[in-house]
């Protein structure tokens, strides 16, 4: 198993992404300790306007100085000065967002890429001839899948903590705390996501795979684009991310359930998908094309 | 060969996380301020990582090689075949179990902290309260998948330095002093208050020793677990469930209830994680993991 594993880390070019991977995360330690969110001094300190006279940390003696730069609404609607710790949180907390979102896309074109691998080399012919499991293949895709997301959630969790281990308290930290929260959740997505499209891809090949993965995405952005010709778009204009942090600062134990018991719902669903591929190729020989 | 491998890894870990708390604490943080985390917290869980990469790091110089399995490896391979599943489900359950006890002897020995209404003082509304009952529950599952930091000390601790030591000095002697080098690598934290705080007897002295103590005793467990199970998985799991505090109990008693001696952070910890002790002596003692030790 670990060299089935092993062809397929090479199969997405895993040296060079832990490569990348592990030099943004250092890139950004760097980066978070040279501005630490921490500090409460003013905005103007940063631009080197008046930075000797303004060391005020009152944001609403300042509020009346309505400037584009480094201002931002408060809960109640007023405009208030960010002091430089609020501004590099708010600027730096786009780093791990970004790194989230673009980590977690990563994982469905791994499994393209891993399928691909296969049938460029004719490795299923290959595997079929060697004295292992039958469903060896199988197991060692979903296991290699699993196996990255867990890394990358990993991943994630660690450039939140670099985040919040020099953050100051304010909205960002706030807001990037509760998304940790649901991060479990999120990286369970992208396994629902791939328990989806991975059936496809070793039962009828990545190609045949690929037209499927395109309809279904298809099908959800005209059921979207439906939604906002014809649903209700009240929600997105009266939708406040500051009622949704509250909520879940108030019921930190519900959050913690959701966020808890999705994931196993996730990977249950991950598993039936693995149960019912190997029930699909029971009895399948592995065609020369490699489907 | 095997002793210069040992003292590369513990200088190595040692050395880099020591610099990085170090960097924190010189720069003036601590573990509260204010009665809230004051973001050490976070810091700490990449310190956890440090201990993995000073194995990875030892591996690399002395070109002792990466294997994921077998003789000399990482431990990173999972098997469940030969009963060895049993370690896994050992390792997510028995936290919430010497949880559970810990504070019930908690009880027996203050019955006054017994507080029915605890969980008001604590905030929860309600709606809230049945969930107290899925507490372990919860733990043990984010314990289990948000488990990398606990991964980057096992890796080290108990994937590398125990192995070396068991080799070198025998599995009883091993423990001990592998355990007791675990706690002082703690020692920074615990004197920023960690674990216990800062106001207790003897601070930080006892505290550290306390630190010892307890590490010796998780060491007990983990090594356990590690090396029947062949895997240093089932020990990243209990470290991350232990760190996770699975108890249904502790929300019913209240420390402010706990008077005279027993009321010290150190005392009470101790007191607390006897049962985990007793486990981890039975551990030592009464198991025979010596023969298994050899095929790893």
């Amino acid at each position: 198993m670990a060299g089935l594993l092993y062809k397929d880390f090479v199969g997405i070019r895993g040296r060079w992404i832990v490569f990348i991977l592990m030099g943004c995360t250092f890139a950004f330690w760097i980066l978070r300790f040279l501005f630490p969110g921490n500090v409460d001094s003013d905005v103007h300190g940063i631009a080197g306007v008046n930075a000797d006279t303004v060391i005020s940390t009152d944001r609403t003696e300042s509020a009346a100085a309505v400037t584009s730069f480094g201002m931002v609404e408060d809960e109640a609607g007023e405009l208030v000065e960010l002091t430089v710790g609020e501004l590099r949180d708010s600027l730096l907390i786009m780093l791990p967002l970004l790194f989230i979102v673009a980590g977690l896309s990563l994982i469905p074109t791994w499994t393209a890429a891993i399928c691909r691998h296969d049938e460029t080399n004719r490795t299923r012919q290959y595997i079929a001839a060697l004295p292992l499991a039958k469903n060896a293949y199988i197991t060692s895709k979903y296991l290699f899948i699993g196996i990255a997301v867990y890394l990358l959630f990993s991943l994630d969790s660690i450039w939140i903590i670099i985040f919040n281990s020099m953050a100051g308290n304010n909205n960002s930290t706030e807001c990037l705390k509760i998304l940790s929260q649901f991060l479990m959740s999120f990286c369970g997505l992208i396994l629902v996501l791939v328990a989806i499209e991975l059936p496809f891809f070793i039962t009828f090949g990545v190609k045949k795979g690929m037209l499927v993965k395109t309809a279904l995405i298809e099908g959800a952005a005209f059921l979207g684009m439906a939604y906002l010709l014809f649903g209700n778009l009240e929600i997105f204009t009266n939708f406040d991310i500051n009622v949704f942090m509250n909520w879940c600062e108030e019921h930190l134990m519900i959050a913690m359930l959701i966020s808890i018991l999705s994931p196993i719902a996730e990977l249950f669903l991950f598993w039936l998908s693995y149960r019912i591929t190997c029930r699909i190729n029971q009895d399948r020989e592995v065609e020369m094309d490699g489907n | 060969m095997e002793t210069r491998r040992l003292f590369l890894y513990l200088a190595s870990a040692f050395g880099m996380t020591w610099i990085v708390f170090f960097a924190y604490i010189l720069s003036g943080h601590i573990w509260m301020a204010d009665g809230a985390l004051s973001g050490m917290d976070q810091f700490v869980s990449l310190g956890m990582l440090l201990p993995a990469l000073a194995a990875l790091f030892t591996r690399w110089v002395t070109k002792e090689g990466f294997a994921v399995t077998g003789k000399d490896s990482l431990l990173l391979c999972i098997s469940f075949r030969d009963g060895k599943w049993k370690y896994f489900v050992l390792a997510i359950i028995l936290p919430w179990i010497y949880f559970e006890l810990g504070y019930a002897l908690m009880l027996l020995l203050s019955p006054g902290a017994f507080d029915p209404s605890y969980p008001t003082v604590l905030e929860m509304t309600d709606q809230e309260r049945p969930l107290i009952f899925l507490q372990p529950l919860m733990m043990m599952l984010s314990g289990t998948i948000g488990s990398f930091a606990a991964f980057g000390e096992e890796a080290g601790w108990r994937g590398y330095m125990m192995p070396k030591m068991i080799k070198l000095w025998g599995v009883k002697k091993a423990v001990i002093i592998g355990g007791a080098l675990w706690g002082i690598w703690h020692w920074p934290l615990t004197y920023v208050g960690h674990n216990f705080g800062r106001e207790y007897f003897g601070y930080p002295f006892t505290g550290f020793g306390a630190m010892c103590l307890m590490c010796v005793f998780m060491g007990m467990i983990l090594t356990y677990v590690t090396y029947r199970s062949g895997s240093i998985w089932p020990a990243v799991f209990l470290h991350a469930v232990n760190n996770a505090s699975p108890s249904i109990l502790q929300y019913f008693v209240n420390g402010d209830n706990i008077v005279g001696w027993k009321a010290d952070s150190v005392v009470s910890s101790l007191i607390l994680l006897l049962p985990m002790m007793g486990i981890g002596f039975y551990c030592l003692t009464n198991m025979r993991f010596d023969d298994k030790i050899s095929s790893i």
